[in-house]
């Protein structure tokens, strides 16, 4: 059998104490004028489920109903609050997260290593996210580029899974 | 030697050195170890279960009941490996098993001489008589038990899981699987296409054709490499064991053979989980073998195994053959077998009087009473023809007894069977979940009908799939070999000595044991199965179960199918430990949760405790200190000056909104929205059935904006609780609810001198009242101070972003240890909670326990509208004799946590000790309780039982709270 997985190297990067300011806006008002609200301030509109786009200086990303994450080194959450008004709630979470980053083409590979997520269909690429479990560790996945996906795994169980996917990865090739 | 001068798929130029029982031989590549001891002469491969009868190989196949050898050294070492489905590698070591002191001379068959005492079920029978009769049986029964020695080393190598989806699943690369997926594969869909043998061709490997007027093999590898280079993805070696609920299907891949060392990626095994869209299982037939007395002996063997010796492996098992014909398939087997230089007699089982036409000896009319032989194999047949007895010499007796559709996914998968009188077999129809059999597992004969069929199955799976069908004709094909006559299969006939006429080769059920058991009562064929162990070794019954379902049946006088079938458990072929661990082994069992103090802990050198997946300090001895003498010290240090503990486990919720009180009041069931500003609260939540399911504390941040934390233990069940509140019950409420769990690190600081360490972090520089929140900075990082106490003592908890704990963590560890404190773990902290008679989840919030059962009646919020309000005014939940919490006194030895709480020695349980502890600076054992209406029972004196530990001690009941009732103490 041919291995797609031969030759192709697989990287890992962890960056744990210079992560990029993390925060999470939950919009409890369904009204289009909170959305617009959103788009006007952030230059592109939400993505809605299972996407994230690249704003200007911070990427957003689709959490789940109703919630994003929003990553960049300027965000605050005094500002995001501001934007979000009456509309939503905004709370910090940069530490709460351990970000590893799988960078190398086999990165699907390595991500059906445990995982319960179709990573190897066609239209999960850039600009997608998804969020799965993978080694009993609730993981959300956010697809940047063709070569780099960023999980994000609670910051408690960071060391664990940077662990799991180096052996997976070593496994890989 | 038996290997032929040519032919065979074997490498010729790679010979591979190996040792079976201490003995080096050599082998090709490509051999099984099965076919490269045949290719030495070595036919005795085995010995059986019970009766340790000499046995060589049944089948070629996975099917294999005989040839079970161990395999491998170490941390390799695997018992119970089908020598037919074991590729030789160079060094690979093998031993046979089940027998002492050899495999020649096996002093274990004696239990041959006395099989009249140890027939079917003779243990359950060792059961009659008293238990002492028993205990000896027991010592014999256990030392017989068993084929394999387990492993005694730990795994040397890596297993891991990995997922895969698919439209189109295939199990099973013979001509059926094939051409089904190369079908799917250029209508674009994506293909997953599963075969446990080492290459595709399946069938095609044994009996050679022309497809699409190319040789067969070649179309094969042509098929496979074209739906590789369409994106598909061919896994070799690789199992189908299970089909579960909404198509899931479990593959076991095979990256090396047993006993041999993987490559650089030191991977032994992967277990896949696929979900496919649709399944195709062209799975196959098996072989059955035939019934007569000595049917077991070495070299007696199946039909397709004999072709597959000589086609495949380039190895003739025997010299002097005898073909018994209970199905076509003989004819085939015979005539390769005179191709390759045999001598070969036909003996049609079933009812005809000639067979023209075969450039082989054919005898009709025969009925084989026996075979006999030794360790060495067979070496005759007695027979009758036309009614006459005659011997003949033989050194291999080839089995054509039809074929059994593998079914065994398709069972898993939810299927039906119907059964076939002709042929006697069950074929599947009826599948519940999405998938369809084919080819010979559909009892489709032929390889053109085969082909056919997986074309017109493929073309209408990818139309339902929304593919267009690519519109191409079947593959046209010419198969050699003869074909027989054309007569129904043999239904099951026996003419032999039941006794040594075997049904399950492996675990050695006769004809007889199942003649005795269906005399003894056992008319279901699952107790007939368990009774006589029929199908329940290692191959799972797979060339046995239809044998022993028909005599059954034949014995019940009933049709086969109205007999029924035992149930297909997964998993097909058995499977190691270490596939269904995968990577969860050794360090990686469950993944371990860090705290953000994690290293600054580890410095310290604790006692860790495992916490769910956390990993938390316990105590922090000193040299030579037990756990006990540390955390007594850290609580006295508590209770004295001042303690030390990381509780960022807590759960931590922020909720914001203008309807964030409106939220809480529907999760917390204590007032809540009356907090002032600045201000928290101890909570509890109920769950729908008005039940505790945890507890925290609540704090208004700011006119909107609120804190909830709860137990570490129950943080994810709570973050999943307050998620289904907020949006499957309260959709309206303008709300968010942010999990800041691992955002936030927490320390507590507590003991009387807390404040005065603690207000220097304050913006304001004095420390918060009781239950009253500050705020705070430190190298500008931002504090977050609670007073809240769960020690009892002043205390403090002090929140602040996980990434800038350990700059606080130094500071006040600094300080606490300059002012003769301590720092804590969970012992202490455990100890503090009970003489304070803190509730904990998980100890005293049971899951059966109510606000009323733990003395918290009166904070529940009078009107209800929180949840589980209207389940906790059940009758039940308010009747008298509930178990309600207590505080218990030791009256003699320490209090055992755990222990049953009793008026009187054998007496009713009234309660039990929910938890252990003594008075941190007084001494003396206390514990907290559940006792019946125990509240109307303080000063009553009991007896708290634990038969575990052989103690039973007196104990008096008093109030919850042994330290600071008042709560002077606490509030500064």
């Amino acid at each position: 059998m041919i291995r797609l997985e031969n030759a192709i190297v697989a990287r890992l990067q962890v960056n744990l104490t210079d992560a990029e300011a993390l925060f999470r806006l939950e919009v409890w008002d369904p009204n289009p004028d909170c959305r617009a609200r959103f788009a006007s301030a952030f230059g592109l509109a939400l993505p809605g489920p299972g996407q994230s786009v690249q704003a200007d200086g911070f990427r957003i990303l689709w959490r789940e109903a109703d919630v994003w994450l929003l990553t960049g080194p300027d965000l605050s959450e005094t500002a995001l609050q501001t934007i979000a008004a009456e509309c939503g709630g905004v709370a910090e979470v940069t530490s709460g997260f351990a970000r590893i980053v799988l960078q190398g083409e086999a990165w699907r590979s390595l991500l059906t290593v445990g995982a319960v997520l179709d990573v190897e269909h066609p239209d999960f690429g850039p600009g997608r996210t998804a969020a799965t479990l993978i080694h009993h560790t609730p993981v959300l996945l956010d697809v940047q580029d063709d070569l780099t996906v960023v999980a994000y795994a609670p910051r408690s169980y960071g060391h664990e899974m940077l662990h799991f996917w180096q052996d997976a990865a070593r496994r890989i090739g | 030697m038996s290997r032929l001068a040519a032919g065979g798929m074997v490498r010729r130029d790679r010979p591979v050195s190996f040792q079976f029982d201490g003995r080096t031989y050599q082998g090709l590549e490509g051999d099984t170890l099965a076919s490269a001891l045949l290719a030495n002469g070595v036919r005795l491969m085995g010995r059986s279960f019970k009766y340790h009868r000499p046995r060589g190989a049944l089948s070629a196949g996975v099917e294999e009941p005989n040839a079970l050898v161990q395999v491998g050294q170490g941390g390799r070492f695997e018992p119970n490996t089908r020598a037919t489905d074991l590729y030789l590698y160079d060094g690979l070591v093998a031993e046979s098993q089940n027998r002492w002191p050899g495999l020649a001379l096996d002093l274990g068959a004696v239990n041959g001489l006395i099989s009249r005492f140890i027939p079917a079920g003779f243990y359950y029978k060792t059961f009659f008589g008293g238990p002492k009769a028993w205990l000896v049986f027991e010592h014999f029964i256990r030392m017989a038990a068993g084929l394999g020695k387990p492993p005694t080393r730990p795994e040397a190598d890596a297993f891991e899981h990995r997922s895969a989806f698919c439209d189109l699943l295939v199990v099973g690369a013979g001509p059926a699987g094939l051409q089904a997926a190369l079908q799917a594969a250029r209508a674009g869909a994506r293909v997953i296409l599963v075969e446990q043998d080492r290459q595709v061709g399946g069938t095609i490997c044994r009996d050679p054709a022309l497809i699409e007027g190319q040789e067969g093999l070649a179309w094969a590898k042509a098929a496979g490499a074209e739906i590789l280079a369409a994106g598909g993805r061919v896994l070799l070696r690789t199992t189908a064991i299970g089909y579960w609920d909404h198509d899931l299907v479990t593959l076991v891949e095979r990256r090396v053979e047993a006993g041999q060392a993987p490559g650089l990626d030191g991977l032994s095994q992967r277990l896949w989980h696929v979900r496919a869209k649709r399944t195709i299982l062209a799975t196959g037939a098996l072989e059955r073998p035939l019934l007569f007395s000595g049917n077991d002996l070495p070299q007696v063997m199946l039909s397709t195994a004999v072709r597959t010796w000589i086609q495949r492996f380039g190895v003739l098992p025997g010299r002097r053959a005898l073909v018994l014909a209970g199905d076509d398939d003989a004819y085939r087997t015979a005539d390769l077998l005179q191709q390759a230089g045999a001598g070969v007699t036909l003996l049609e089982l079933r009812q005809t009087t000639t067979v023209p036409g075969q450039p082989f000896p054919v005898l009709t009319d025969v009925k084989v009473i026996k075979a006999t032989g030794g360790a060495g194999g067979v070496r005759a047949v007695e027979i009758t023809v036309k009614g006459q007895r005659q011997t003949l010499d033989c050194d291999l007796v080839a089995m054509a007894g039809g074929f059994s559709p593998v079914v065994h996914l398709h069972m898993q998968a939810g299927g039906a069977l119907d059964w076939h009188e002709a042929d006697g077999s069950f074929r599947p129809v009826s599948p519940r979940q999405n998938q369809i059999c084919c080819g010979a597992a559909n009892g489709t004969a032929g390889l053109a009908e085969t082909l056919a069929e997986a074309q017109a199955e493929a073309a209408a799976v990818l139309l339902t799939l929304g593919f267009n069908r690519p519109d191409l004709a079947p593959p046209s094909v010419q198969s050699a070999g003869s074909s027989g006559p054309g007569l129904p299969g043999l239904p099951l006939a026996s003419h032999g000595r039941a006794k040594t006429t075997f049904v399950d080769f492996q675990n050695d059920v006769t004809l007889s044991d199942i003649d005795l058991a269906w005399r003894e009562g056992y008319r279901s064929v699952e107790h007939l199965k368990r009774y006589t162990t029929l199908g329940m070794a290692t191959d799972q019954g797979k060339t046995s179960n239809i044998l022993g379902l028909t005599q059954l049946a034949a014995l019940e006088q009933r049709p086969v199918p109205a007999v029924g079938t035992t149930t297909f458990r997964p998993p097909y072929t058995p499977v190691t430990i270490g596939a269904l661990a995968g990577a969860a082994a050794g360090g990686h069992s469950a993944p371990r949760r860090r705290m953000p103090l994690h290293d600054q802990h580890q410095a310290l050198n604790p006692l860790w405790q495992p916490l769910g997946y956390w990993d938390r300090p316990r105590a922090y001895p000193r040299p030579g200190e037990t756990l006990h003498q540390a955390a007594l010290r850290e609580a006295r240090a508590t209770r004295t000056t001042v303690g030390l503990t990381d509780v960022s486990t807590l759960a931590k919720f922020d909720i914001q909104g203008p309807d964030a009180g409106v939220f809480l009041e529907r999760v917390c069931a204590t007032r809540v929205r009356q907090l002032a500003v600045g201000r928290g609260r101890y909570t509890f939540m109920l769950r729908e059935d008005g039940l505790l399911m945890d507890d925290g504390t609540v704090w208004r941040l700011a006119e909107d904006r609120w804190l909830l934390t709860s137990s570490s233990g129950g943080a994810d069940r709570m973050a999943a609780h307050l998620s289904y509140v907020r949006k499957v019950l309260a959709p309206e409420l303008k709300v968010s609810i942010a999990n800041v769990q691992e955002h936030w690190a927490a320390v507590a600081c507590a003991g009387p001198l807390a404040a005065s360490l603690i207000a220097p972090l304050l913006i304001d520089g004095a420390a918060p009242a009781h239950m009253g929140l500050g705020r705070g900075v430190l190298d500008g990082t931002p504090l977050l101070v609670l007073a809240a106490s769960y020690s009892g003592e002043r205390a403090f908890e002090i929140y602040l972003a996980a990434d800038q704990s350990a700059g606080l963590w130094r500071h006040l560890a600094d300080k606490v240890l300059a002012a003769d404190g301590a720092l804590y773990g969970l012992e202490a902290l455990e100890i503090l909670r009970i003489e304070k008679g803190h509730v904990v989840v998980g100890g005293e919030i049971d899951g059966r326990t109510t606000p009323g059962d733990l003395g918290m009646a009166k904070m529940l919020r009078p009107g209800g509208g929180y949840f589980g309000a209207q389940a906790l005014q059940r009758p039940a939940l308010q009747a008298p004799g509930r178990v309600q919490l207590v505080g218990l006194e030791a009256m003699g030895s320490v209090i055992p946590e755990g222990s049953m709480l009793l008026t009187a020695p054998g007496a009713a349980p009234e309660g039990h000790v929910t938890a252990a502890g003594l008075r941190v600076l007084q001494g003396g054992s206390i514990a907290l309780g559940l006792l019946r209406n125990g509240e109307a029972r303080l000063g009553e004196t009991l007896l708290a039982c634990s038969p575990t530990r052989g103690v039973t001690t007196p104990v008096k009941v008093v109030s919850t709270v042994f330290h600071d009732p008042a709560g002077e103490r606490y509030r500064g």
